[in-house]
């Protein structure tokens, strides 16, 4: 696969509770138990080829005792519900990854990084190996922009994992397409090119930036559009400045 | 009258830290996924109670943190959890005995001058434990104090339980797949704060004849809960009562 959407975060301030609306609403199931540090992620595959989204939120309030930007940013676009806050694209390999810290300026953060607080962990004990870019204090994800992400193993990757079963499930196969704000021009300029923007199921709707809507295939069923205001929508993304 | 150990209430910073900790250092599995209100748990079945009435912990965490912000009510339990201790600040929130029938569980409320909780699993499923396939526990409780608790009770005596469904127990959901887990067999004993008739008062029976515990005079609540293994030595999980941290409870009380 070239570039590709890897999964959305759909920020929430009770991941039970919007994992358990989001699957009424549309038949998806999701599982459960997966963490890194403060926060837990209810994960929902949505089919071939991969991808999925994390319903995140907090589960350590007492980490709230020692405040920081991207807690704070946290809380205050799940202040008024669920908004998706982030794009994860995909690449195959570590030099397309770093192609892309490269062209940013920034590092890569490790998937062998061998601090086990790094990284996520899940119920059964398994430690999911994931490098990402850009790294930095600040994640592009405020500004309403996409990282990018590579899985050295996807044997275990988030989105193959059994759901638990829930009531008139419906099977997912794939995404259709993903709405986002701003224009191709802008997605293009943070990407390096709009060769890479041609590569995504992408739809531009000119608002804020940052994620609106996901459409998802299902077997013997309409096709499911899940749509949540960007996080942008609830912390202009005015208010960082310029990514760095 | 039946009475039973059904559960305990292991409070956490994080649950999700708190459960893989546990398991680490006894090889009990759990299952994760279940939530009440604000609060997510990871439930840890002990195996072979009493007519498929196996006891379990349910290690707890609060996930909803606008809920926790704007509450400015005393919040007992996140005064406890803000203390630090050697097991990252778990505590042992609660031990909940066991009946086997309303009536039973109505006979215990009066004698304590309280009332049964309702039976609204259906009508209003957001105050009872829910599991992700939709399944929500339909369980009742005693004594519920809607006008204050007698003063003559510390806080965390136990809560008194009925569980109609045994098949949709919490303890009979299978645990997840996680590398040398071991078989509970059963509670063998838990250590409580207290005196045998502080609990027998307020059981209705002599509490060390009807459940296995011992008692440590310390603060009300659990300090140690022992758990038979099938295929290996006992395991004894030690944590700090909650009341222990907390020298004074009046302002958790609500005013009678």
């Amino acid at each position: 696969m070239p570039l590709h959407i890897d999964h959305i975060s759909l920020a929430s301030p009770h991941i039970f509770r919007s994992a358990d609306t989001l699957s009424k609403e549309t038949g998806l199931g999701y599982w459960t138990g997966e963490w890194l540090r403060d926060s837990s992620v209810n994960i929902v595959p949505l089919g071939p080829p991969g991808n999925f989204i994390e319903i995140s939120g907090f589960i350590d309030i007492f980490s709230l005792r020692h405040m920081d930007e991207r807690k704070q940013w946290i809380l205050d676009i799940t202040e008024t519900g669920d908004h998706f806050n982030g794009l994860c694209l995909g690449v195959d390999s570590m030099e397309e990854l770093e192609a892309f810290a490269k062209h940013w300026k920034s590092t890569v953060n490790r998937a062998d990084n061998p601090d086990p607080a790094a990284h996520f962990q899940r119920a059964n004990g398994y430690i999911l190996p994931m490098a990402s870019t850009p790294a930095g204090k600040r994640t592009p994800w405020m500004h309403g922009l996409p990282n990018v992400y590579f899985y050295p193993d996807r044997t275990y990757h988030s989105s193959g994992q059994p759901t638990h079963p829930i009531p008139n499930q419906v099977q997912p196969t794939g995404i259709k397409w993903v709405e986002v704000g701003g224009t191709p021009g802008e997605l293009a300029e943070w990407l390096g090119g709009m060769r890479y923007v041609e590569m995504l199921p992408l739809k531009f709707n000119g608002k804020s930036l940052g994620v609106w809507a996901v459409c998802v295939g299902a077997e013997e069923h309409d096709d499911i559009v899940i749509r949540r205001p960007a996080a942008s929508d609830a912390v202009p993304i005015s208010k960082y400045g310029a990514w760095s | 009258m039946n009475i039973h150990i059904n559960h305990f209430s292991l409070g956490a910073r994080n649950a999700f830290e708190s459960a893989a900790r546990l398991r680490n250092e006894t090889g009990l599995g759990f299952w994760t996924g279940e939530w009440v209100r604000d609060i997510s748990c990871h439930m840890v079945p002990l195996g072979n109670g009493p007519h498929g009435k196996d006891a379990f912990i349910e290690i707890q965490c609060y996930v909803d943190a606008h809920a926790h912000l704007k509450d400015t009510r005393p919040n007992y339990r996140y005064d406890v959890l803000s203390v630090d201790n050697e097991y990252n600040s778990d505590y042992w929130t609660g031990l909940m005995l066991g009946v086997d029938s309303l009536s039973d569980l109505e006979a215990i409320a009066k004698r304590l001058g309280g009332d049964v909780t309702p039976e609204d699993s259906r009508t209003n499923p957001y105050n009872h434990f829910q599991r992700p396939d939709g399944y929500v526990l339909g369980y009742q409780s005693a004594p519920r104090y809607m006008m204050g608790r007698p003063a003559k009770w510390p806080m965390d005596m136990p809560g008194i339980y009925y569980y109609p469904d045994v098949p949709g127990r919490t303890s009979n959901q299978p645990v997840g797949a996680a590398p040398h887990l071991r078989r509970p067999a059963g509670v063998k004993w838990v250590v409580f704060g207290g005196t045998n008739e502080l609990l027998s008062d307020w059981m209705g029976v002599d509490a060390e004849k009807t459940i296995p515990v011992r008692f440590n005079g310390k603060a009300v609540g659990v300090w140690e809960v022992c758990v038979a293994m099938a295929d290996s030595q006992d395991v004894i999980i030690r944590r700090p009562a909650a009341a222990s941290v907390i020298a004074d409870d009046s302002k958790y009380r609500r005013p009678a």
